[in-house]
């Protein structure tokens, strides 16, 4: 429970409107992406500016009262959950971008921004942010900074780090910093930037970014492929990427979100078809048609029976339109979804996607299979009931099995999505206990009262 | 300070041969300086070949408390190798192994001593490159390359060092071998501690093993020379490249000084445009030669339309590329042979702000008695500036220091940085002040102490002397 001074505090700060308590505004803050963590907040608050986030911050810090950063709560690992209920820090109303500086090719922004906007605002520019996580719609560049997030584009671009030059953030303990700058190069002291990016709001506030741009390539082109067996299609990848062909996107559907996107949006998509993939190529147009032809002719010696290349930007974007749909698809066909976020060397997708298909059988339940195979980040996911406690178990069991044998391949078991809540039992898997003791030490320096959205990353 | 030196040879005795620790003086001599002329002697010098041995040289040092200084190729320029406070240096020369090339995930896994020559040379072989490849690639080791997050002329179109380092192995000062990272692209899973020790000049751990992302080789690259009377033209000219969508691997750019300095030095100079106030060299690169050449044509284009282009060539093959490449290369030794001592800078400022800075710094050097030249990698805003005086004159010397001061406070008042490649080691850590707050400070601060809670990695480096 909140105490009465602490919210008119709150309101002092901020104004009456600024700060939430109702039932209704507690339950919506309650949850993220994730189907399975569920937890109320004290309290919801809307700072507009640094100053402001660093007096909540003295005072959550002076009261140890636990702070959640939150955006546009998209994520999918429970990262923006209040788990320790507390202050929900929304930044949603810190949202304007602040400079497009066409000759450097940087951008300022506040944390709020939505990607899309950022991107439509860039574009009037010719210019572009190139990480592309595929809650555009949603996703706020705070969020998106904090969990290092990636796409379908980060074959070629990279992923949000490499697009990050300087942050403001604002301390557990209310101090506000400049980290990094407006350079391509600084190797002044430590790297704190990059040590801020993926720490999953557990660090400190981000209040402003600044952010590296590219120009939006002048042609795009994309071809799908079509195999028999999943697997040749995960060999296809790293066959094309081996060969000098660097696509900037090279996604994996398989069979059920196939048949999934069909019913939806018929757009004949072959039905049979044990996975497709679909590749874009971007540069300028000489480039993109050569690279499309090698790549028609790569897939086609390893194994693709059918290639398509989009005649236009309108059947290209149909491609690209299902690719989405069929994540949310996944979401909305089950009670409960476990998604994994996987990520192997490239090479080992095959190996992967066989491990899934086998645990599937294994356990008899479904396990769906899409992703950025460009870098070897897959989303396998199990589709299940949190109701129906034996189908439930056995999921668990079958994810288990996954996320281990990705750790076997020399894997990581989170390319993208963070750790959050979600894969906090698997850590340990992957970290000796040194690193994650290192990384606890660094998280107390930072936040010695542990009040910034505790109960993250580790158990 | 007094070290037991002695007891820490013989436990040292005990796990490595005779020939990984040199305790005589003209051996020790050898290891006391890098790029910088700054020199001091260690006590004892170790080589280990394997992760265990540095493991165990770690964990010895830190039962002993001495102080132990990690060491590449010492080709560093801000004095990060030199045993500054004596001790132990310990060399990563002979862990210089290619541990695995591998060419279906494009990733290599190196030991820290392999210099970056011999390794590009290696990866040649399956038509691959390792991008971040300083111009000191003959002596410079990956390890320190890591441990500097080494810039490079192509950094502009491919990244910077940290970029491509997916997974480290490293000893933390007690001993404790860590692995980071991993063998992924991507990986999110808990705090980049990459990151972290990437960069960090070897005071937090000493690394012993780096698995890196490696590109496939681009078949095709054009080379253009461009001599422009007016800086900021020249500004405009790199700006307009962007613009049209090309991302040039090298965009690199030399004063009207340099190019002089140049012309005197090399046997061929007088083929340079002497009177050009600055020249601009641009190099592309791909895997499809149509559109190479094309981009090759625009550029061309681009410098013909702007009105302060002089001249301005395509090279026709390899050999004049390698010609112009030359000016650009000789440029350090050009100037060295004015025989004037030097005072180097690696400010970075914002792309476009680069020919403002030189502009500024032409200004400062008129109020001086110091010569200022500038050159730098244009295509990422980062420039070194040596001020050229002589030691033995107390007033150049003084009137250098002051220059330089003023150097990086214009920098800074442009929203750059003090360093933009070469570190901060010795030479930068007492400006330190003009950049970070007293906050940011504090905090780096406490990172060290986290690993390095007896301050036995690498001292006096990378922090101001006074707070
Ligand atoms: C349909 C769908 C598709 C998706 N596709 C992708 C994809 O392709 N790639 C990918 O990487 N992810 C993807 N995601 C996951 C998700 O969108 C990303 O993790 C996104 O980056 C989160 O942004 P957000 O603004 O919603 O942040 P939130 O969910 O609100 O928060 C995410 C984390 O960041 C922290 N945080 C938020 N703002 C700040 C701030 N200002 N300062 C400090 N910490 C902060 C939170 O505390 C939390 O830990 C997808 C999600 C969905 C639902
Ligand atoms: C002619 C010349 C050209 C240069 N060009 C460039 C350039 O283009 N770009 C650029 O960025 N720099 C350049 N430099 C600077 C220098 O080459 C780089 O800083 C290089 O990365 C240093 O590598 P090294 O192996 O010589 O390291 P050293 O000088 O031996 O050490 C550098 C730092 O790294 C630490 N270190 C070394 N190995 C390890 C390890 N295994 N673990 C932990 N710490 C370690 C040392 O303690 C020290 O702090 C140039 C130098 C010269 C002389």
């Amino acid at each position: 429970m909140l105490k009465e001074s602490i919210k008119n505090e709150l309101e002092r700060i901020l104004g009456k409107e600024n700060v939430l308590t109702s039932p209704e505004a507690l339950k919506a803050y309650s949850y993220d992406g994730t189907t399975s963590w569920i937890r109320e907040p004290d309290v919801v608050v809307f700072p507009t500016t640094a100053q402001q986030v660093s007096e909540i911050m003295k005072l959550a810090n002076k009261e140890k009262i636990p702070v959640t950063p939150r955006g546009g709560g998209t994520n999918v690992s429970g990262g923006s959950v209040p788990w320790l209920g507390g202050i929900v820090l929304c930044t949603t109303k810190m949202n304007k971008i602040l400079k497009i500086d066409k000759e450097n090719l940087t951008a300022t922004v506040e944390p709020g921004v939505v990607l899309q906007d950022l991107n439509i605002a860039l574009a009037k520019e010719g210019l572009f942010f190139p990480p592309d996580p595929q809650s555009f719609l949603g996703a706020t560049m705070g969020g998106i900074i904090a969990e290092n997030a990636g796409g379908p584009a980060c074959v070629k671009y990279g992923v949000t780090k490499q697009y990050v030059l300087g942050l403001e953030v604002v301390l557990p303990t209310g101090e506000i910093v400049n980290l990094g700058g407006r350079t391509i190069k600084n190797v002044v002291g430590y790297d704190l930037l990059h040590l801020f990016i993926s720490s999953e709001g557990t660090l400190g506030v981000i209040t402003r970014a600044e952010l590296k741009l590219n120009p939006l390539p002048p042609a795009k082109k994309t071809t799908m492929a079509v195999y028999a067996d999943v697997a040749m299609a995960g060999e296809s990848v790293f066959r094309v990427l081996e060969n000098g062909v660097i696509p900037d996107k090279i996604e994996l559907l398989d069979n059920w979100v196939i048949n999934r996107i069909e019913e939806m949006m018929p757009m004949g998509l072959p039905k049979d078809a044990d996975a497709v993939l679909l590749f874009e190529c971007d540069g300028i147009p000489e480039a993109v048609e050569k690279e499309t032809e090698k790549i028609v002719d790569i897939v086609k010696k390893y194994g693709a029976v059918d290639v398509r290349i989009a005649k236009d930007m309108d059947e290209a974007n149909k491609y690209w339109l299902a690719r989405r749909a069929g994540f949310a698809a996944v979401f909305g066909k089950a009670k409960t979804v476990l998604a994994e976020d996987v990520t192997v060397p490239r090479g080992k997708i095959p190996d992967l996607i066989r491990k899934c298909k086998e645990v599937a059988k294994k356990y008899n339940v479904e396990i769906v299979v899409l992703g950025h195979a460009g870098d070897g980040n897959l989303h396998p996911s199990v589709l299940t009931d949190i109701n129906n406690q034996d189908h439930y178990n056995r999921s668990v069991k079958a994810m288990d099995e996954i996320i281990e044998e990705a750790v076997n391949l020399g894997g990581v078991l989170s390319g993208e999505h963070g750790i959050g809540l979600e894969k906090q039992r698997f850590l340990k898997r992957q970290l000796d206990p040194v690193v994650i003791d290192m990384m606890k030490k660094i998280k107390a320096l930072f936040d010695p009262n542990n009040i910034m959205n505790p109960g993250k990353i580790w158990e | 300070m007094h070290y037991d030196i002695e007891s820490f040879v013989d436990i040292a005795k005990t796990f490595l041969r005779h020939d990984q620790i040199i305790t005589e003086k003209e051996g020790l001599s050898h290891f006391s300086y890098d790029a910088t002329e700054i020199r001091s002697i260690p006590h004892v010098v170790v080589l280990p070949e394997s992760t265990e041995e540095v493991s165990k040289i770690m964990r010895c040092a830190y039962d002993l408390e001495i102080p132990v200084t990690p060491q590449g190729g010492r080709t560093g320029l801000s004095g990060g190798a030199i045993p500054v406070v004596g001790g132990i240096v310990l060399s990563l020369v002979k862990m210089n192994r290619i541990l695995e090339i591998d060419t279906k995930n494009l990733q290599i896994v190196v030991e820290p001593g392999v210099v970056a020559a011999d390794l590009q040379g290696t990866l040649k072989g399956y038509n691959l490159f390792f991008p971040p490849d300083p111009s000191s690639t003959v002596e410079s080791t990956i390890g320190g390359n890591v441990a500097e997050n080494a810039g490079y002329t192509r950094a502009v179109k491919y990244g910077v060092t940290r970029d491509y380092i997916l997974g480290l192995e490293a000893v933390l000062p007690d001993g404790t071998i860590i692995n980071v990272g991993g063998h992924t692209v991507k990986n999110v899973t808990g705090y980049d501690l990459v990151a972290l020790i990437t960069g960090s000049e070897g005071t937090l751990a000493v690394i012993t093993k780096i698995i890196c992302k490696v590109l496939p080789m681009p078949r095709i690259r054009r080379t253009c020379i461009v001599y422009m009377d007016d800086l900021i033209g020249a500004g405009d000219f790199v700006v307009s490249i962007f613009e049209k969508g090309i991302t040039p691997c090298a965009i690199e750019l030399m004063d009207n000084y340099c190019i002089n300095c140049v012309a005197d030095y090399l046997p061929s100079g007088e083929a340079l445009r002497r009177d050009a106030e600055v020249l601009v060299l641009v190099e592309i690169d791909g895997h499809h030669e149509v559109a190479i050449f094309d981009e090759a044509k625009d550029i061309i284009d681009l410098a013909n339309k702007n009105r302060h282009t002089i001249e301005s060539r395509l090279a026709k093959d390899e050999m004049e590329a390698e010609k112009f490449w030359r000016i650009r290369r000789d440029t350090l030794p050009a100037l060295k042979a004015k025989g004037k001592d030097h005072l180097e800078a690696d400010v970075v400022v914002p792309r476009y702000k680069l020919t403002f800075l030189i502009q500024a710094i032409k200004e400062i050097e008129r109020s001086h008695i110091v010569k200022i030249a500038t050159f730098g990698h244009a295509g990422d805003g980062n420039l070194h500036v040596t001020i050229q005086y002589r030691k033995g004159n107390f007033k150049e010397t003084e009137d250098a220091y002051t220059v330089l001061e003023e150097v990086y406070k214009k920098t800074i008042s442009m929203g750059g940085k003090l360093t933009g490649e070469h570190g901060v080691g010795i030479t930068v850590k007492n400006y330190l002040n003009l950049q970070m707050s007293k906050e940011e400070i504090e905090l780096m601060k406490r990172i060290k102490m986290a690993f390095d809670p007896k301050g036995l990695l690498n001292p006096k480096k990378v922090f101001p002397d006074h707070l």
